[in-house]
């Protein structure tokens, strides 16, 4: 006998959500016995627009991070800011827990609205020990800060 | 075509496709933390979000590509793939929008960039799914 269409349809239907409902368990429980598993809940930053950010940096209550590459930096960058490349994450974990103080908002910024650095920097410290809570990201980037007058520029290596 | 030639190319499609997936899905399920980060850099997912994505998606290639290898199951699994293909189609096609220059996320650690070419290869895949997803093909 055959079986009506809408029947069928239904069954592959529930059979398709059974077999995501299996993997998703099987996958949630996995996470949560290795040894590294990600946290439930990502990292979360603060999108900071350059107002606020300027004011902050100006009244010593954030520290800007720059996670452009070490030539761009030396190039021009925000003066007083950090130069964390992401190439660099490690030292750069480091950096931020001895040379900074705790109570100090981290701001990454990175080239410009489309570039990665500023966000993948962010979330390694978020995942190695830094609170979200400190982080922001200046997602406008290096190119927004150019063409702001506001906070002093430098150029040259990082001390 | 006549009914053996196409359960052969029925066999040869659900091998291939899974064969992708289960690489794609086990690269990813082995570094997790830059499979997530390879959804942030998209700027779709809430950061909140982002971690649980990076969990379930492997976990969804690698069922379905396992379910294509079962005769009762390979529909469900062309299924599932349809779906995640149509995901990072979409998810291509707004960073390519947005000027974003960044790693498709597609296979782990030997990630290409995304750009008009994955979008090409998605579109296969796709295809692919489709095509065993109908009923005369998948087999259930």
């Amino acid at each position: 006998m055959t079986r009506p269409r809408l029947f069928s349809a239904s069954s592959l239907l529930g059979q398709t959500l059974l077999l995501a409902a299996v993997a998703s368990g099987a996958a949630l429980l996995a996470n949560q016995l290795r040894p590294h598993g990600l946290a439930w809940r990502g990292p979360e930053f603060r999108a900071i627009a350059l107002a606020e950010m300027t004011t902050l940096v100006l009244s010593g209550q954030a520290q800007l991070v720059d996670a452009r590459p070490t030539a761009e930096f030396a190039a021009g960058h925000v003066a007083g800011a950090l130069n964390l490349p992401e190439e660099e994450k490690t030292l750069a974990l480091q950096r931020v827990f001895r040379q900074l103080p705790e109570d100090q908002l981290l701001i990454v910024y990175c080239r410009g609205p489309e570039c990665q650095a500023s966000l993948r920097l962010a979330r390694f410290l978020a995942q190695n020990g830094v609170p979200a809570s400190r982080l922001a990201v200046f997602q406008p980037g290096w190119e927004a800060l150019q063409a702001q007058t506001a906070l002093p520029l430098a150029t040259g290596a990082a001390p | 075509m006549n009914p053996g030639a196409r359960r052969a190319v029925a066999a040869a499609s659900a091998w291939l496709l899974a064969g992708i997936f289960l690489f794609a899905g086990l690269e990813k399920w082995l570094q997790p933390g830059a499979f997530a980060d390879a959804i942030a850099d998209y700027r779709l997912l809430p950061g909140a979000w982002v971690n649980l994505a990076a969990v379930l998606i492997p976990a969804w290639e690698i069922a379905a590509a396992l379910a294509l290898l079962v005769p009762g199951w390979r529909r469900s699994g062309a299924l599932i793939i349809l779906g995640l293909c149509a995901v990072f189609f979409a998810a291509v096609v707004s960073a390519l929008a947005r000027g974003l220059d960044i790693d498709c996320g597609c296979f782990g650690p030997l990630a290409r960039r995304a750009d008009w070419m994955t979008l090409l290869l998605d579109l296969a895949l796709g295809a692919c799914a489709l095509y065993l997803a109908k009923p005369s093909r998948g087999g259930t």
